[in-house]
């Protein structure tokens, strides 16, 4: 993506041109998306680049959540969202809603285990 | 021994009806009273009966109540059964607990009944000797009495004699704790899980090698791990949830009780090493080592294998570290990581990974597209849109539909949807019928072992199929192409059903998640083109042996590995392929055996 002038420049006055010059949506070279994991309300909010890799972001999440890496699922839509994937390559457009879920473990217990 | 008597009355306070009052001292000092021996061997039993029936140890179990007819449930099996669920409740409890709605609690509760059976047990035994040979209670301290008795008769009584090797041990340090006054007050499970631990494994080792071999170690890792989420669980859980202190506890427990945990569980796990330890101080290893030193080391194995992947389930080298099936350019492709093979190991319990899996690699069989599948994690979206009484309500249903956008599921002829609940798998099958047919939708469950709350499922179900039907309903050009009959179309809300039916029951306590997949994979198999009311016949108790289902563990495992090795599947570590291919041919693992690593 035409990201690179941006990140290499570094200079306010080019970033400032260049943000004025972008739409908030999809040709901006960020998006916001929001986590909303499995076992609580609340929701997280990340803003990150459209052409990095979702891995970063997905380490991000599970460290803010106190927990190692490969302990969330992240799905977008019920769709499996793989680390190397890039907002880009998944459409995402800001506020999108991204679901956190925990790996799931089944076996029964028998009758300890019922829950009426 | 005080403390012992509560747990045990608290245990029959519950349920039972009459509070036995046993003389400990008398029972532990009696040497040659046969009768009053006989009368503690007709005592005992009933004492730690917890449902009002009175009958002889060895008599059918049936359970419907929580803590009393557990112990029913539990007279039937071996020691080493016995052993063997105890040891993976607690790796269950430790590993599983803290995402659990109760915390854990049920399982906390199994543990605990477990253990009083085996604690009847020995001292039904011991009782038993006391009678034979009384010289046998002379031993050093009243607790090791009752133990060592037991020791003794476990050549004589129809033990596995697997255990008395570590007797000494164990009795020690059981003879120990057991004349201690109570000190542990987090917990009466603390005293005896370090022994009951060494006896689990001890009674599990000599025989069928392999198999327990990898039960065991599965153990340690599972352990280890737990130990490392457990802090991880402080911090997951602060804030959000209330009982922070009884995590706290637990987690101090953890380390007192665990004590066979693995040292260098640090270095096993293989997935991209993102965490960080800050959080994990090195105290804790330490205290770990301590622990260990101090408890004589059972597992005489070769040491801790360097992969993940070996200490559980036989893989051969070189493997992927993960893949997408059917490839990583589906739209819809599942991701299956090395560490979650582990689960395949027997008597692990299922991941979503791999059931998602095989649900996949079903659905790819399939040719009609019929069927429409949900994956394991739509069911508790499911809930969270339905139950929705917010504003928002309507907003959440229309973000759910996106999990089947382009796709109108009234028009499939049936639709599963895989639940998990409170660590147990179960399976929604909604059956539509066609254009031609009048009658309604049926929903059916199946569960092989009948402990989730069918109704409330079922009711889910219902209210998504109408809210499905709602949001359809305010298109006009959905009525006039309806898939189903307009008569049924109309009344749609007031014609789903659910149909009664029963199905294999599991005959362990983890293997539903291989019963849920064999499930489907009979069902697309065997069920006609649109179910009718006549085709229930289909499912019965004998729709097929039970074995067959756990058999299917290992089958996915087998397809899992050849996906493993090959190499065009993932964009990820595509390196290793070369060395699974050279390893391929050297490799003697037994779980390869003539499999071809070579690309489809």
């Amino acid at each position: 993506m035409s990201t690179k002038p941006m990140r290499e420049s570094g200079s306010t006055s080019v970033k400032r041109e260049e943000k004025k010059a972008k739409v908030e949506s999809s040709a901006s070279t960020h998006v916001t998306l929001r986590f909303k994991g499995q076992d609580e309300e609340e929701i997280k909010v990340f803003r990150m680049r459209r052409n990095v890799e979702m891995r970063k972001i997905m380490k991000r999440y599970n460290e803010k959540r106190g927990v190692k890496w490969n302990t969330f699922v992240f799905l977008l839509d019920g769709k499996r969202i793989r680390e190397s994937q890039t907002p880009d390559e998944l459409e995402l457009m800001d506020g999108d809603l991204i679901d956190a879920m925990l790996r799931q473990n089944g076996g029964g217990y028998g009758p300890s285990s019922i829950t009426f | 021994m005080t403390k012992r008597k509560h747990e045990v009355e608290e245990q029959s306070d519950s349920s039972a009806k009459k509070a036995f009052k046993i003389d400990w001292n008398s029972v532990l000092e009696d040497e040659d009273d046969s009768r009053g021996g006989g009368g503690k061997e007709r005592q005992v039993p009933e004492l730690l009966i917890v449902n009002t029936k009175p009958h002889p140890p060895s008599s059918s179990s049936s359970s419907s109540s929580l803590s009393g007819d557990q112990m029913d449930c539990h007279r039937n099996i071996t020691d080493r059964a016995l052993d063997e669920q105890l040891e993976r409740n607690k790796s269950h409890l430790v590993k599983l607990g803290p995402h659990l709605p109760d915390n854990g609690e049920k399982i906390r509760l199994s543990i605990a009944s477990l253990e009083a059976e085996k604690q009847r047990r020995v001292l039904q035994r011991s009782n038993m000797d006391a009678e034979r040979s009384s010289k046998l209670m002379h031993a050093s301290t009243s607790g090791s009495d009752v133990f060592g008795g037991g020791n003794a008769a476990s050549t004589e009584a129809s033990r596995q004699g697997n255990r008395d090797s570590k007797e000494e041990v164990s009795r020690s340090t059981f003879a120990a704790v057991f004349s201690k006054p109570k000190e542990d007050t987090q917990s009466t499970r603390a005293a005896f899980s370090e022994e009951l631990e060494d006896l689990g494994c001890e009674s599990v080792k000599p025989r069928a090698e392999k198999k327990i071999v990898t039960r065991k170690k599965s153990q340690w890792r599972l352990l280890s791990n737990a130990v490392e989420a457990e802090y991880r669980e402080k911090k997951f859980n602060q804030g959000s949830k209330g009982n922070h202190k009884s995590k706290e506890s637990y987690g101090k427990k953890k380390h007192k009780e665990y004590s066979l945990l693995d040292d260098d569980s640090n270095g096993h796990d293989d997935t991209p090493k993102e965490w960080s330890w800050e959080e994990y101080p090195s105290q804790s290893s330490k205290r770990r080592k301590e622990v260990e030193d101090s408890v004589i080391n059972i597992d005489e194995e070769e040491p801790q294998p360097s992969t993940v992947a070996d200490q559980t389930v036989e893989l051969p080298e070189g493997l992927l570290e993960d893949i997408c099936y059917p490839s990583s350019d589906d739209p819809h492709f599942v991701q299956v990581c090395r560490k979650d093979l582990e689960c395949l190991a027997p008597q692990e319990f299922l991941n979503s990974p791999v059931m998602n899996f095989y649900i996949r690699f079903l659905q790819q069989q399939q040719v009609s597209t019929g069927c429409h599948f949900f994956n394991t994690y739509f069911y508790k979206k499911l809930c969270d849109a339905v139950t929705n009484k917010g504003n928002d309500k309507d907003a959440s249903f229309v973000r759910l539909r996106r999990w089947w956008k382009g796709i109108d599921l009234f028009r499939k002829a049936y639709i599963f949807i895989p639940i998990h609940e409170d660590v147990h798998w179960s399976l929604i099958i909604v059956c539509i019928p066609d254009k031609e047919d009048e009658a309604g939708l049926t929903i059916l469950h199946l569960d092989s072992l009948g402990v989730h709350p069918k109704k409330s499922i079922v009711e889910n179900v219902k209210r998504f199929l109408k809210d499905e039907w709602n949001f359809l309903n305010q298109d006009d050009g959905y009525s006039s192409n309806l898939p189903i009959s307009e008569k049924l179309w109309r009344n749609l809300p007031r014609r789903i059903s659910e149909a009664d039916i029963k199905v294999p029951q599991q005959k362990n306590d983890f293997d539903c998640g291989p019963f849920v997949l064999f499930f489907i994979k009979r069902f697309i198999e065997e069920a006609p083109e649109r179910l009718k009311r006549k085709d229930l016949g289909m499912f019965d108790k004998k729709w097929f042996k039970p074995d067959e289902a756990s058999a299917l563990r290992t089958e996915i495992l087998n397809t899992l590995i050849d996906l493993f090795c090959v190499s065009d599947q993932t964009d990820s570590h595509n390196d290793q392929t070369d060395a699974c291919l050279t390893n391929k041919t050297s490799d003697d693992n037994a779980a390869s055996k003539s499999r071809d690593c070579s690309p489809p």
